[in-house]
């Protein structure tokens, strides 16, 4: 018993600790970290919901960055003036504009789900293929609405006095520019996401989720309406994968059809694959490694022989960090199939685990 | 109409060669129920080998197409016995699929990089000389991928039909037990799919950047992706399915790009985008595909 | 502890048949189950027993045929729809959800009674946090009745094939079902384990009132507790009787000893009624 006290006391401190660094972190860091920081945060959000639906109930979706482009243009749509030539806007604030948008991705995905919950596993995968493309012609065709080829800005978030863009306040004399409003907002997003997911996928909707991929025959006889539950997952993961696309937005600032393309939902699919597919800390860590990766190897990257600088001799960092990305989910599927968070669950003793809820399965 | 039947004629010739790169995701899928999404990498890589060939070391072209065909289809090998064998035993066909994807991507960034900027030449015999079918006028490099692609399809089909390896195939998918106990040599079969599937991959890619296309760029990684769905289309376990869907998709992009301008409102790029349309719509209505007999998911 | 009594349900199948490609696998099955009793399906392997089940279940469906659950016709009903119904049904191997713990099996027993959504299992509001102790509370009460509750904490894919049987009947007894269905409930046990789980068919049926419907191999065990058999054939009804008539009867002694040497691999029946 006193065992187990320990390890809640423990979990207590971590958390804490995460909390103080997570607050104290961009007063140190570079700009260029806090913004890193941010599109970590921003990307975990979007991961966490493709765990859900891969990990948890074991649909596969390759549809991600077409939800992930429903989030970040209805974003720009509801906040965009809309009397300034930059195309179709509501004018609204930014602010408000944040739920609107993760919203009308998660109706983007209710109207999906019919499709997704009758289809599983590779079929669905393949079907969902084709939104990528559909949205990226999308894209590229409505204009008014998203700047068609040139692309189009995204108006910056507002709250209060703060701003996504140019501001520079001090609080308690600690300044607070944009990059650091922007990690604060992520990451808090990203923890509200965080502690949803955890307490859902613990409790009975959880539950029915795993029911449902481990024997769908046998939950449906245990009264689990399965194809509602599909439905339900695809639509969640929608939402995620719509706030996601609205901080990248918001973070980025300029939107090109280009980027939410195929090699995002693929990133998407590395991310989870790499961090561990049942867990949010999976969804996280793989987040950091895929998104991470590129900006270490930038700064540092003329340190590793072969690698080079950009432009100069060598592959070049972009280039390597994308050949390591790819190698990565070989190297992870074939040697460690519950991913870098599985790996380590196996390495650390189990009284240290923080969820326990990561059992020694692979995909199938 | 002469514009009309001159689209069909085209269209059929770049479906041919689609026809022959989604033979080559049916093949694998039929041996092992693993979708290959690094086939269309394997096609770039291929062709690479050969224009480097061809251009670099100034090899006759039969030579170096002979040497990206044969590299190829000892690096299909080399990725079948190094990096797919562990997941048969584990019947992990969805992961692997997902360890094609990370494959695809190593192997797309770096044949992307090689290329770069450059419009590479793999080696063109026929030239741009055209004939004349139906008042319109045709390249002669069309019309011979088009006689390739139904050569070696009949030459395939018929192999699979009268040779001991078309029942050994569709066993070792089955089921890999039964299969290896009634003496099927599981690995070779599997290995064979492989080399055969890269080849023809490399024999596609040489027909999709000679005339009239320019060349190798760095746009043929994405032109030869829709391969997928045209073997999604014809159903992934079918070879007149991987025909079909080749066709299928070479004329819905010949069309659709040929009639852009009536297709205005639908925009210019509405012509990448059809592919996967037509394949989301035979998935609405048959899940397996036109041809295929079983749903392509093992959960 | 005593769990909630059931009123146990009615059960009248009539007419069901059921072909595939062709070859007849039930052909105008006709029985009924009274409430609060244990009624064995019996017959040699490939009479159909297992398809009836699966019609039961509404995972067939019959050509022809209506099966009903006291005054509901089941049949054209989703699986979830069945089970909402008040079927509850636990499964020849003792299927588990691998990677949840036995606690988590039994309370997905509980999904069809317990209502919190999306919204508030995430936010962990204080309805589904309340509603979920009562699930553990009832779902501990269960496998105290079926003694289980010393594997509530064990993952349920290291589970033993015994203990991973009793598990799966203690999950179908969670959804509170008014007809359970066991299938082949012994098979695969000791002698000793077999003997507890017949007490336990018995005090289900007992103490809770719940109909019992159950298709078992082992005619001691069948013979023991059943108030009344089926005896099914090639798809079709040999008799529906009181296991003293039915352990007499020379068309079911036919069907069986005629199977038996004909047929390999069938298990040898055992008629004597006793373990």
């Amino acid at each position: 018993m006193s065992k187990f006290r320990d390890w809640r006391g423990r979990r207590w401190v971590i958390l804490a600790a995460v909390v103080l660094l997570g607050l104290a972190l961009p007063a140190i860091l570079d700009p260029y970290w806090i913004q890193l920081g941010a599109l970590i945060f921003a990307a975990s959000i979007g991961s966490i919901g493709l765990m859900l639906l891969f990990g948890r109930v074991g649909q596969l979706s390759f549809g991600h960055s077409f939800f992930l482009a429903v989030g970040a243009y209805s974003y720009v749509w509801i906040a965009s003036p809309g009397n300034d030539g930059s195309g179709w806007g509501l004018g609204l604030p930014s602010l408000l504009a944040i739920p609107l948008a993760m919203g009308i991705a998660a109706i983007a995905g209710l109207i999906f789900s019919p499709i997704a919950s009758r289809m599983k596993g590779l079929t669905l995968g393949l079907a969902t293929l084709s939104l990528v493309f559909i949205g990226v012609w999308l894209l590229n065709t409505l204009e008014p609405l998203t700047g068609g080829y040139n692309g189009r800005n995204a108006p910056p978030l507002q709250i209060g006095a703060f701003s996504s863009l140019g501001s520079n306040i001090s609080v308690l004399g600690v300044p607070i520019g944009s990059a650091q409003f922007l990690w604060y907002v992520t990451l808090a997003l990203l923890a509200a996401v965080g502690a949803f997911t955890v307490t859902l996928l613990k409790g009975r909707i959880g539950r029915a989720f795993t029911a449902i991929r481990d024997a769908e025959v046998h939950a449906a006889a245990l009264g689990v309406e399965v194809a509602r539950y599909r439905a339900i997952a695809f639509t969640i993961s929608s939402a995620y994968a719509g706030l996601a696309g609205v901080l990248l937005a918001i973070i980025i600032q300029r939107l090109t059809p280009g980027y939410w393309g195929l090699s995002l939902t693929l990133s998407y699919l590395a991310m989870i694959v790499i961090g561990g597919l049942r867990s949010v800390s999976g969804a996280i860590v793989g987040a950091v490694v895929v998104m991470g990766l590129p900006a270490v190897l930038q700064l540092y990257g003329y340190a590793i022989p072969g690698v080079g600088s950009e432009g100069g001799t060598g592959l070049g960092p972009a280039v390597v960090a994308q050949v390591a990305y790819g190698a990565v989910v070989v190297v992870v599927l074939m040697f460690a199939p519950d991913g870098l968070v599985g790996l380590l669950a196996r390495l650390v003793p189990k009284r240290w685990r923080v969820s326990g809820e990561v059992p020694p399965t692979s995909v199938r | 109409m002469i514009e009309f039947t001159s689209l069909i004629v085209n269209g059929i010739s770049v479906g041919a060669i689609y026809a022959l790169v989604a033979l080559g995701v049916v093949i694998i899928f039929k041996s092992t129920e693993i979708v290959n999404f690094a086939h269309p990498s394997l096609l770039v890589f291929g062709t690479l080998i050969v224009a480097t060939a061809y251009n670099g070391l100034h090899l006759p072209f039969y030579v170096a197409a002979i040497a990206g065909v044969g590299i190829s289809a000892l690096l299909g090998v080399a990725i079948d016995r190094v990096l797919v064998r562990p997941f048969y035993k584990k019947r992990a066909i969805i992961a692997a699929g997902i360890m094609t994807i990370g494959l695809s991507i190593v192997i797309d960034t770096l044949t992307t990089n090689q290329i770069g900027a450059q419009i590479l030449s793999a080696g063109n015999p026929l030239g741009s000389s055209t004939i004349s079918i139906l008042s319109t006028s045709i390249p002669l490099a069309r019309l011979a991928a088009l006689a390739t692609a139904i050569v070696l399809l009949m030459a395939f089909y018929l192999w699979l039909q009268r040779s001991d390896f078309g029942v050994a195939m569709r066993a070792a998918a089955d089921d890999p037990e039964t299969a290896s106990l009634m003496g099927v040599r599981l690995s070779r079969v599997t290995m064979i799919s492989w080399a055969i599937a890269s080849a023809l991959a490399v024999v596609a890619g040489i027909f999709l950047v000679s005339y009239p296309s320019a060349g190798l760029d760095v746009s043929v990684g994405a032109v030869s992706l829709q391969a997928i769905p045209a073997a999604i289309i014809g159903g992934l376990d079918s070879t007149t399915g991987a025909v079909v869907g080749g066709l299928a998709v070479g004329l819905t992009q010949v069309l659709t790009l040929g009639y852009q301008h009536q297709l205005a409102f639908l925009g210019l790029s509405f012509s990448q985008a059809a592919p996967y349309i037509l394949m989301l719509l035979v998935l609405l209505i048959r899940p397996a595909g036109l041809f295929g007999t079983k749903e392509v998911s093992r959960v | 502890m005593i769990l909630k009594q059931t009123v146990g349900a009615r059960l009248d199948v009539t007419g069901v048949t059921v072909r595939f490609s062709g070859v007849h696998v039930l052909e105008d099955v006709s029985f009924s189950a009274e409430p609060g009793t244990v009624h064995a399906l019996i017959g040699p392997n490939g009479a159909g027993k297992s398809t009836l089940f699966n019609v039961l279940s509404g995972i067939y469906r019959p050509m022809v045929g209506s099966v009903m659950i006291d005054d509901r016709e089941i049949i054209g009903l989703k699986p979830f729809q069945v089970a909402r119904a008040g079927l509850g049904r636990a499964f020849q191997n003792g299927s588990m959800f691998g990677s949840l713990t036995v606690e988590e099996n039994l309370l997905l027993g509980r999904h069809r009674l317990t209502r919190a959504g999306v919204i508030s299992s995430g936010l962990g509001l204080p309805s589904a946090r309340a509603e979920q102790r009562d699930a553990r509370v009832k779902v501990r009460e269960t496998a105290e009745f079926l003694e289980i509750d010393h594997l509530l904490a064990r993952t349920s894919g290291d589970l033993s094939y015994g203990d991973a049987k009793r598990v799966d009947v203690a999950r179908a007894l969670c959804t509170e079902p008014r007809l359970l269905l066991l299938d082949e409930p012994g098979a695969g046990m000791h002698t000793r384990e077999k003997l507890a789980m017949r007490s336990t068919i018995s005090r289900i049926a007992r103490e809770l009132g719940t109909t019992i419907l159950l298709v078992e191999h082992d005619m001691g065990l069948v013979m023991g507790i059943s108030d009344r058999i089926t005896v099914l054939d090639f798809g079709t009804v040999l008799i529906t009787s009181s296991p003293d008539e039915v352990r007499n009867d020379a068309r079911v002694i036919e069907a069986y000893l005629g199977h038996s040497t004909a047929r390999k691999g069938i298990p040898k029946p055992r008629m004597n009624g006793k373990q």
